[in-house]
């Protein structure tokens, strides 16, 4: 089995879309995090394409695999989930979800990672020097290396979290970051440069310092960020830990957010609802987070799951212990418990009016956990939970109209509570 | 089939009031505790050696209706996990003291997470289980494994001893002794027991004491080995993918004309695979064997398994593989292109059934297995 390059150019395609997009919100004269984001993206991408001109490695990896390895060894990383789902509705969906099936993959399997396997098949994807993909979050990235390693005969790595946090589950991953390491270096026939590293912990330190910042600023009450920012910078965070232009950007949404907060401006003029959400929203509704904020005067407030790996504390002249911290605070791939706990906090913490759980049909590790959640919100927090059926990546599951129709009827419920 | 087999009709018989089967429920009349396992990565031996008995979690034999443990557990939670629920909402386990899972896939540690939030049994311990055989791999689980034995130890107010783990070594290595025989019979040209009938016996290994099982099973092997009994079909096939526990869904492909002369399942040889090898600590050599056993696919890299897989294909001489894959099961659909690729890079064809646990094989599964072996006819004239 082996794989032909057929089409690269679709990176020059994603490049220019994500240039134009950034354009476009330069041009509407928003705040500037508005533009960075598309800038960061269509940077990442234009790495991508040109580390093999510029005599560059190129890592390919799944979901919280630590880029600052890759930082600090000047490698470049291609962040497989995010930046496959990104090309693929560049180039078109429906072509992409037909190679995965014709490749064997049901279609009960994540579309995230469908859409990463049917690219590498159809040879969209430029070859990489390696894979590296952890368990961090689920099953199916535990499984995605397999198949690629053997589709492109590339080596790779498999970087294994324990499922409790105790001390034999930490010593354990340091040691995996130990052979992390070693792989890479065996793989460049470089050494790590642990001083480099350190620099690439302390931008690490300060975006998750920033991060959390965010965090405190949103409890106020009206909300002064937008519904799309978070999703924005958990994204700009898979692709770009480590880089000092996620510390930037970081900034940039603090001053924004915090300007609003000392002004006592909320983002929109009239806010009606503060949301919780549970898990990604779906790439293909977007758009839907802007609606719901300025139709509706819905108000995103708090993202459990997104947030957790920002609990980790950062010590730039510890990075094995510090990216053990931050991978351990992830609760996707541990026990619910803790999780819960927190969930029911922030739901005080942010005054949050409701819940909204993004199920997502390709999610098992997620949507396992809804009826716990949904009862101790309500039992706890004495706050509603709207489950609504979607798919990640495919718009065919569920319809902008659909869930749209769903978030009216539940912000109804919203009203007759108050 | 020539006959039926007495010992069978016993195994049947423990089967038939599963869960709470009528030895499980004699040893409770002793005043002794039962724990439910989830997974093969939990050391059984263990949990034996502290005078409990470990039981394996299973959904019914057969197919059922998942109406309370879809309340629980969303609908893209494998159908294997929602079928033990489904039996755990419905108090037919309520006979277990405990529970004990590995957290080795998500649907699996998610169903401890529910296990733990509603309390179905006083004691629940979930503990890591690496996806890696490496020398900190073995440091971590052993940790883990004392860290079960001191959990049992404390909430049972048990000692757990060296002799008493060495003693259910003895036990349950015998027990995988004895199905090593009865797999070894199953190698010849006409094999004396059906795969279906294989499934009973599997099914009934993890729903009694050991010690007593190994006594039935000592004289089904010399049942089996003594008469002439030959298990009719013209294709030698192995079934492999996500748990099963319903012999008629086996029943269904070898009344078609197959037979099911080897398996690849968690319920099936990877339970039984590998037995403990003497070592001075019992934790150590117990522990040896549950993470060098034929691994799950879970378990990393996948070549080891491909390895393996091929050398029992290559070993029990099999025409072609049929592959259930319970939906939702992320980690066999998921590795499901590269099993099938390397089946087939051998000249082995794969059926890929995607099914829910404890589907008889009716309707259009049969359709599609009669298919398959009428294609296997077709590769044979040629």
């Amino acid at each position: 089995m082996k794989v032909d390059i057929t089409d690269t150019t679709k990176l020059d395609k994603v490049v220019q879309v994500m240039q134009g997009l950034a354009e476009r919100r330069r041009a509407q004269r928003g705040p500037k995090a508005g533009s960075m984001y598309y800038d960061l993206i269509a940077d990442c991408f234009r790495r991508v394409q040109t580390a093999r001109e510029e005599g560059r490695y190129l890592v390919a990896h799944t979901i919280f695999v630590p880029t600052e390895f890759l930082f600090a060894m000047d490698i470049v990383p291609f962040y497989l989930e995010g930046m496959c789902e990104i090309m693929a509705r560049v180039h078109g969906l429906e072509e992409a979800f037909s190679a995965a099936k014709a490749g064997g993959f049901a279609s009960e399997i994540c579309s995230g990672h469908r859409l990463v396997d049917a690219q590498a098949i159809r040879g969209w994807l430029p070859r990489p020097d390696a894979f590296v993909w952890s368990n961090q979050v689920c099953d199916l990235t535990t499984k995605t290396g397999d198949y690629l390693v053997k589709l492109y005969n590339r080596p790779g790595f498999y970087l294994d979290r324990p499922y409790r946090n105790n001390a034999p589950g930490v010593q354990y991953f340091i040691r995996e970051l130990e052979e992390l390491i070693h792989f890479l270096e065996d793989l460049t026939g470089r050494k790590m440069d642990w001083d480099r590293l350190s620099e690439v912990m302390e931008n690490t330190r300060r975006s998750t310092e920033v991060f959390r910042e965010i965090c405190e600023l949103r409890k106020a009450v009206p909300s002064p960020m937008r519904n799309q920012h978070m999703i924005e910078m958990i994204l700009a965070q898979l692709l770009l830990s480590g880089a000092p232009e996620l510390v930037t950007f970081y900034e940039a949404i603090r001053d924004e957010v915090k300007e609003a907060a000392e002004k006592g401006e909320g983002i929109v003029p009239q806010e009606r609802y503060r949301l919780l959400t549970f898990f990604f929203y779906p790439a293909y509704l977007w758009k839907l987070l802007d609606a719901m904020q300025n139709e509706y005067g819905a108000v995103i407030v708090a993202e459990p799951h997104l947030s957790p790996w920002c609990e980790g504390e950062v010590d730039p002249t510890k990075p094995l212990e510090s990216l053990a911290r931050k991978a351990f605070a992830l609760y996707d791939t541990g026990p619910l418990e803790p999780f819960v706990d927190k969930v029911i906090r922030e739901a005080r913490e942010y005054k949050a009016e409701g819940a909204i759980y993004w199920a997502h049909i390709g999610c098992r590790q997620t949507c396992a956990t809804i009826r716990i959640l949904k009862d101790a919100l309500l039992e706890k927090a004495g706050i509603p939970t709207l489950v609504i059926d979607c798919d990640l990546a495919d718009p065919t599951y569920s319809s902008g109209e659909q869930v749209k129709d769903r978030l009216e009827e539940f912000f109804e419920l919203l009203d007759e509570r108050k | 089939m020539s006959d039926i087999l007495e010992t069978l009709q016993e195994i049947r018989e423990i089967n038939s009031c599963f869960p709470y089967t009528a030895p499980i429920k004699a040893w409770k009349e002793q005043g002794k505790k039962v724990i439910a396992f989830q997974c093969d990565y939990v050391p059984e031996e263990v949990i034996y050696a502290a005078g409990i008995l470990p039981i394996r979690l299973t959904g019914d034999s057969g197919e059922l209706g998942l109406e309370e443990a879809n309340a629980y557990m969303y609908v893209n939670t494998c159908s294997f996990i929602r079928g033990c629920l489904e039996l755990v909402l419905g108090k037919r386990y309520d006979f277990l003291n405990g529970f004990v899972s590995g957290a080795t896939c998500d649907c699996s540690r998610r169903l401890a997470d529910v296990w733990i939030h509603h309390r179905f049994t006083p004691f629940v311990h979930i503990f890591s289980v690496p996806r890696k055989i490496t020398p900190w791999a073995y440091e971590l689980y052993e940790a883990e494994v004392h860290d079960l034995q001191q959990k049992l130890e404390d909430f049972f107010k048990v000692e757990i001893t060296n002799e008493a783990l060495w003693e259910a070594v003895e036990v349950y290595n015998k027990r995988r002794e004895l199905f090593k025989k009865l797999h070894e019979l199953r190698k010849l040209d006409a094999p004396p027991i059906s795969g279906a009938e294989t499934l009973e016996v599997l099914n009934a290994s993890s729903r009694m004491p050991p010690d007593q099982f190994n006594k039935v099973m000592e004289r089904l092997v010399e049942e089996v080995s003594s008469r002439k009994r030959a298990v009719d079909g013209k294709f030698r096939l192995m079934i492999n993918g996500s748990p099963l526990n319903n012999p008629e869904f086996v029943k269904a492909i070898e009344d078609l004309g197959g037979v099911v002369v080897i398996d690849e399942l968690c319920t099936g040889i990877r339970y039984w695979w590998e037995s403990v090898d003497p070592a001075p600590d019992p934790i150590k050599a117990i522990c040896r064997r549950y993470l060098h056993n034929f691994p799950c696919p879970r378990m990393e890299p996948f070549e080891d398994r491909a390895q393996r897989a091929l050398k029992i294909a290559r070993d029990y001489r099999i025409d072609g593989v049929v592959t259930e894959m319970v939906r939702y099961c992320v980690p066999w659909t998921m590795e499901q292109p590269l099993q099938r690729m390397i089946f087939e890079e051998q000249g082995i064809p794969v059926l890929e059934l995607d099914l829910e646990y404890g589907t008889a094989g009716t309707g259009p599964i049969r359709t599609r297995v009669q298919a398959f072996l009428e294609m296997l006819e077709a590769r044979a004239v040629k």
